[in-house]
């Protein structure tokens, strides 16, 4: 049976939705500006989103959202450049509107599950989605399930205390500011262009990922490691370092068989955020 | 489709030129598809604004099309205005410039011409187009073939009626040349331009309608870069549905 679903990624500073079916992406709609304002003015925008790409014969709509919400409930409590969503329904919002099934989740689960669909691996397979952009997010899918937790606050490694800040202060792309009071995006292209600075900068951060994949290890002991967000693309310029770093962890086998992927695609979280109909 | 809603359309000019010359900074020699018509004229103006030194002296141009039994020599035709606002401003060459040419002695000729030369170029990287009350592009009407490239585009009459703004006397027009379908969906990028609230209507119907032969602008909805700019005035109709 064709099983049409609608995607959106709520990301930090816009929108992007289409429609999911049999793992393409349709009438893919992005818009790069939030709505500012009020709680209503930006479920609106979510509103004309869903009815422009299309709602007949979808079969549920599934949101991705950069922050805290409860999978469970689909409250959503607190979300990056969104301040007026605090203890929001939105599922029930949604679906009173649009009469079909709503299901929310964080991003970086959606990215997870996205990588996870778009593979099309085998069934019970467990991997792990890290997005590292203005945050550090991690999605876990284990034996084929995302793990989600209680509240939704499962695999939440970038909040975890580290140093003087918190995992994603030093492993993220806001290192270069919080650090180094640097333009994360002119280092990028100074690295590009072989600036010894910027390549050194890269170096840190990557001892700083190097750490946090670690602490992901030491909790799942997971083999596969697939990244994503905005930092992803400059991978080459900290793979080494990452791969030192975690040269010294203590069970050196799962270092070994560890497979680091990174993600090109731009829909993942589109895909991911459609399936959580089906989880 | 990637929305971009601006207050006004100097804003939304000036947004699009930016996003413009940002894309054809990678590029040497970017073949560059325009539209005539109030809708791109002031992204015209905007590039004309924004753009360094030499940036656009490497960019080449064809036209998305001309009435039939005009050309560049005739005050009002696609061309003629395009001159006005773009190409004697920037001062491009002559032969950086492809258009249809509607007094040519064979139209068919002359959209094998304009084919060959958009296929010379290695395609069209950025197409610029607005779009029409009835929901065409370019001269591709409603319930057309849109698989064709360059062709003889038969003419809706609202389309003629309306085409009587850009002249300064009543003019007949017969038909046109346009790049089909098919040419524009070829573009590496698409910029619809469109601004206006008797645009309204028709951007609703853009925005709510799956991909039709009825709507020739629903085409580009599957496309994988289309940049749509919009005006608060275009997207009023759009915005109101929500709390119908």
């Amino acid at each position: 049976m064709r099983n049409k679903r609608i995607g959106i990624d709520i990301g930090g500073t816009g929108i992007k939705a289409a429609q999911v079916e049999e793992g393409q992406v349709l009438n893919k709609l992005e818009w790069p500006v939030l709505a500012s304002g009020t709680k209503e003015e930006v479920v609106d925008q979510v509103n004309q989103l869903i009815r422009s790409i299309g709602v007949e014969g979808v079969s549920g709509i599934g949101i991705g959202v950069p922050g805290l919400v409860n999978p469970r409930t689909g409250i959503v409590y607190d979300v990056m450049n969104i301040p007026a969503w605090k203890k929001l329904d939105l599922k029930t919002i949604l679906e009173n509107e649009f009469h079909i099934p709503v299901a929310l989740n964080n991003d970086a689960n959606c990215f997870a599950l996205g990588v996870y669909q778009q593979r099309k691996i085998k069934e019970r397979t467990s991997l792990l989605g890290v997005t590292i952009g203005t945050g550090l997010g991690t999605g876990i899918i284990l034996d084929g399930k995302l793990v989600s937790g209680l509240h939704g606050g499962a695999g939440e490694f970038g909040l975890i205390e580290y140093r003087n800040h918190d995992q994603e202060y030093y492993a993220s792309g806001r290192f270069f500011e919080n650090i180094y009071n640097e333009n994360g995006k002119r280092m990028y292209e100074l690295a590009l262009a072989g600036d010894p600075a910027a390549l050194k900068m890269y170096a840190e951060l990557g001892m700083h990922i190097g750490n946090a994949f670690k602490t992901m290890l030491y909790a799942l002991d997971i083999n596969y490691f697939i990244i994503g967000g905005s930092v992803a693309a400059a991978w080459p310029m900290f793979r080494e370092a990452t791969l030192q770093q975690l040269s010294s962890f203590a069970y050196s086998q799962a270092v070994e068989n560890l497979v680091i992927e990174i993600s090109d695609t731009a829909d993942a979280g589109i895909i991911g955020a459609s399936a959580l109909i089906m989880q | 489709m990637t929305l971009f809603l601006e207050k006004d359309y100097q804003t939304l000019s000036a947004k699009a030129a930016g996003h413009l010359l940002q894309l054809t900074r990678d590029k040497k020699q970017p073949l560059i598809c325009v539209a005539s018509g109030d809708s791109p004229a002031g992204l015209y103006k905007e590039i004309i604004a924004q753009k360094t030194a030499a940036e656009t002296n490497s960019w080449n141009f064809v036209g998305l099309d001309e009435w039939q039994g005009m050309n560049a020599g005739d005050e009002g035709s696609c061309q003629w205005h395009l001159h006005q606002q773009l190409f004697k401003p920037l001062n491009v060459d002559a032969e950086k410039i492809c258009f249809f040419d509607g007094k040519a002695s064979s139209m068919e000729m002359e959209c094998q011409r304009v084919d060959q030369f958009i296929a010379n170029q290695g395609g069209i990287d950025i197409a610029i187009i607005g779009l029409g009350s009835n929901g065409h592009i370019g001269m591709n009407e409603p319930q057309r073939d849109p698989t064709l490239t360059a062709h003889i585009a038969e003419l809706d009459p609202i389309t003629i009626k309306t085409a009587q703004k850009y002249f300064k006397q009543e003019t007949k027009i017969t038909g046109g040349l346009t790049l089909g379908i098919a040419s524009i969906l070829a573009a590496k990028h698409i910029f619809l331009i469109v601004s206006g609230a008797h645009k309204s209507g028709i951007i609703k119907q853009l925005m709510e309608t799956e991909p039709t032969p009825a709507l020739p602008v629903t085409w580009l909805k599957n496309h994988p870069s289309v940049y749509l700019y919009l005006d608060e005035a275009a997207a009023s109709e759009w915005k109101k549905n929500t709390h119908a």
